[in-house]
């Protein structure tokens, strides 16, 4: 492929990863202009979509940028690690307009800021006022309990887990029960009217 | 404005007449027939939230046919009798649903489909979604399933035309009495931005406002 | 005479309600559904009658419907019913058809003022499309109805009837006018393809967005006295009235199974695209028409 080979004059790798999807891993500082090239040396006009991760461990988000050509044939990811603390990234809707729309569920949902963009507004959320949802360090079960309790059980509930087991324990004892019963009838039923086997061994 | 005929299934006033002249009885009668007519007769605006609405089409069209037991879909909160709320609820939903309930003229009845509505279903961990809708308006008829076939949706209109028929205490009335209630839970999860209630009356705000 | 408008008024309200009961049953019918039962209008008007009112625009708001339901109560009254009973007919003889063509606009304008204090996008919306269309339907049915003055050298409906009396009916003697007349009164019922101002799928209710309880039901009353009315005149006109109450049924009936098999066949029109219809081909059809009357006779 030779975009391998113009990667490789910016002494950067092409990763395949499936038979469709190449990756290429890049520092902060030369994103942007990795990008630019991309749009116009390299031909890749259509932006897929702008993608978060949050590495709470090393202490960094993992952001990538999903670009396809003309001929949709393949996807190029283009990763990059950025500080969690006070993140910020070169917004790129002057470039790919889809891009605003992007940046702002990014900006909502990971607090990462984006200078310059024109409308860093709510997207799906309204009025939140908390941590940006999808940090990790967003408890989202504590969340939950303080604005939503649960509602308060039934006394009748059973524990489903012995209710099984008692149920299981049952039918088996029915099963066991209408074999023997049916062994039963067949001895009496043998025992009553000898001639059928008579008639059948003939 | 109250202008009451039957306007509550127990307008005051009209009792009071009523009984004035020893006609507690054809009163009674007169109710009776009234909430007859309103079981035979269920205006739907259909809120399509979260999975639910998928079962809406079947129920009102060909193959289940809601229309033959006088439920009907409407366009506009101000003409429906009963609002569907068909799954689980955003905060955001939530903001409009109660904005529409409101817009609502009573008597007004809330019809939930799936579990999502009593106790959060699936989604009983997400940071943006309710957890037990009867804390923030009054329910009248879950109807249960994840997701409800619309025989069990018509199922549910067959038990709210029962419960209208038989004159049981209705959600709106509930509503009415617990106001303070309901709007507490509703600030406490919406953190106060709850747009203006729309019973409201915007000629007369000095003297109340109380529509 | 009272007693008997308040008699006509509940005649035209059970008959027309009965009538929109069996509009929506044989629609269903025609889908393949079992459909509501016949009196499900009248249940829906009761209880819209029985819910409360909190909503509130001032009192243009409140005098819209009550415009509407008076054009549609004048209408119904001045329209002769028998033709061969004294029933109503010194109201009757009073008004003429010009009288009855300003009252049909009467409904619409009163709607307009209404809708307008309520602000609703969609009710002025609605509105909009309603008058647009009304231009269209207007021509076709006064061009028809011009005509039918000429052939009876009169505009008292009562002498029209007289006249088909001796003379035959009009729809057999100017079939041209009866034609372009239906194509407008399918209109004028709000029935497909020319459903335009309630469009539910484009604009919600259109003009009833708004209008809640009492009012809507106030609407709908007056909508099925309306077409009522409507209904007899078209039969008045083109079918040479009726003595009794079984021919009155009889004949109204059978126009109203008609626009509503043509309601139901086709799709909805848009603004434009109706009111270019309507000046072309109902208004040529409704011309020739006159023609034929001015030149042949
Ligand atoms: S109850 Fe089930 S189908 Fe309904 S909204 Fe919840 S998850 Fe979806």
């Amino acid at each position: 492929m030779d975009l391998a080979s113009k990667l490789e004059k910016l002494s950067l790798e092409l990763v395949q990863k499936q038979d469709y999807l190449y990756s290429v891993t890049i520092d902060f500082e030369r994103l942007e202009s990795l990008l630019l090239s991309f749009l116009n040396e390299f031909g890749y006009i259509t932006l897929d979509s702008i993608n978060c991760r949050d590495d709470l461990e090393d202490g960094f988000f993992t952001i990538t940028y999903c670009l396809q050509t003309e001929e949709r044939d393949h996807v190029v990811m283009i990763q990059t690690k950025i500080q969690r603390e006070n993140a910020s990234l070169p917004t790129m809707h002057t470039i790919w307009p889809q891009a605003e729309i992007m940046e702002r569920e990014m900006h909502e949902m990971f607090g990462v800021d984006f200078p310059g963009h024109p409308t860093l507004i709510d997207f799906a959320l309204e009025y939140w006022d908390n941590m940006p949802p999808l940090r990790r360090d967003f408890d989202t079960l504590e969340y939950v309990n303080s604005m939503n309790p649960f509602r308060e059980q039934r006394n009748d509930a059973l524990d489903a887990k012995e209710e099984m087991k008692k149920k299981r324990e049952a039918k088996k004892a029915a099963k066991l029960k209408a074999q023997q019963e049916a062994e039963a009838k067949a001895a009496l039923e043998a025992q009553n009217n000898p001639s059928d086997e008579v008639k059948n061994e003939e | 404005m109250e202008s009451g005929f039957y306007g509550s299934s127990l307008d005051g006033n009209l009792k009071c007449k009523f009984e004035e002249s020893g006609l507690a009885n054809t009163h009674e009668i007169m109710e009776k027939a009234v909430r007859w007519f309103r079981s035979r007769s269920i205006f739907v605006v259909a809120y399509g939230t979260g999975c639910g609405a998928i079962e809406m089409p079947p129920t009102f069209t060909s193959r289940y046919d809601a229309e033959r037991m006088g439920v009907v879909g409407v366009a506009t909160p101000r003409q429906a009798d009963l609002i569907i709320l068909s799954g689980y609820l955003a905060y955001k939903t939530l903001r409009r649903v109660i904005r529409t309930y409101e817009q609502m003229q009573k008597p007004r009845y809330i019809m939930t489909l799936g579990s999502c509505p009593i106790n959060g279903g699936m989604y009983w961990d997400s940071y943006n979604t309710i957890k037990k809708l009867d804390d923030y308006l009054p329910i009248d008829v879950s109807v249960t399933g994840c997701m409800p076939r619309p025989e069990a949706v018509i199922d549910g209109f067959v038990l709210l035309q029962e419960r209208i028929r038989n004159g049981e205490k209705a959600g709106w009335e509930k509503y009415d009495e617990n106001f303070e209630f309901y709007k507490e839970n509703q600030k406490r999860v919406l953190g106060g931005h709850i747009d203006p209630s729309y019973e409201t009356d915007w000629y007369n705000l000095k003297s109340g406002g109380k529509a | 005479m009272i007693f008997q408008i308040i008699l006509l008024i509940m005649l035209a309200y059970v008959v027309g309600f009965i009538y929109f009961g069996l509009y929506r049953n044989i629609t269903a019918r025609i889908q393949g559904r079992y459909g509501p039962t016949v009196y499900q209008s009248f249940y829906d008007s009761i209880k819209l009658f029985s819910k409360n009112n909190t909503v509130s625009y001032g009192w243009m708001f409140y005098l819209g419907p009550v415009i509407m339901a008076t054009g549609a109560v004048l209408t119904l009254v001045l329209v002769p019913v028998f033709s061969d009973s004294d029933f109503l007919r010194s109201v009757t003889s009073q008004g003429n058809l010009f009288v009855l063509l300003y009252l049909m606009v009467l409904g619409p304008l009163g709607n307009a003022l209404a809708v307008g204090t309520g602000g609703n996008p969609f009710g002025v919306m609605g509105v909009v499309r309603g008058l647009t269309r009304l231009i269209g339907l207007e021509l076709p049915f006064y061009i028809a109805v011009v005509g039918l003055i000429i052939a009876a050298n009169s505009s008292d409906i009562v002498h029209i009837i007289d006249v088909q009396k001796t003379a035959g009916l009009n729809i057999i003697n100017h079939p041209l006018l009866f034609i372009g007349a239906m194509i407008s009164m399918v209109g004028f019922f709000g029935a497909s393809p020319f459903d335009i101002p309630g469009a539910p799928q484009e604009v919600y209710s259109g003009p009833r967005t708004e209008f809640s309880g009492k009012f809507l039901a106030l609407l709908m009353s007056q909508g099925s006295l309306f077409a009522f009315a409507k209904l007899v005149l078209i039969v008045d006109l083109f079918l040479g009235g009726a003595d009794s109450l079984v021919m009155l049924v009889l004949k109204t009936f059978t126009i109203f199974v008609a626009i509503i098999f043509i309601g139901i066949v086709y799709g909805r029109y848009k603004v434009e695209q109706a009111v270019d219809f309507l000046m072309k081909l109902p208004t040529l059809i409704a011309v020739l028409g006159l023609a034929r009357i001015v030149w042949f006779g």
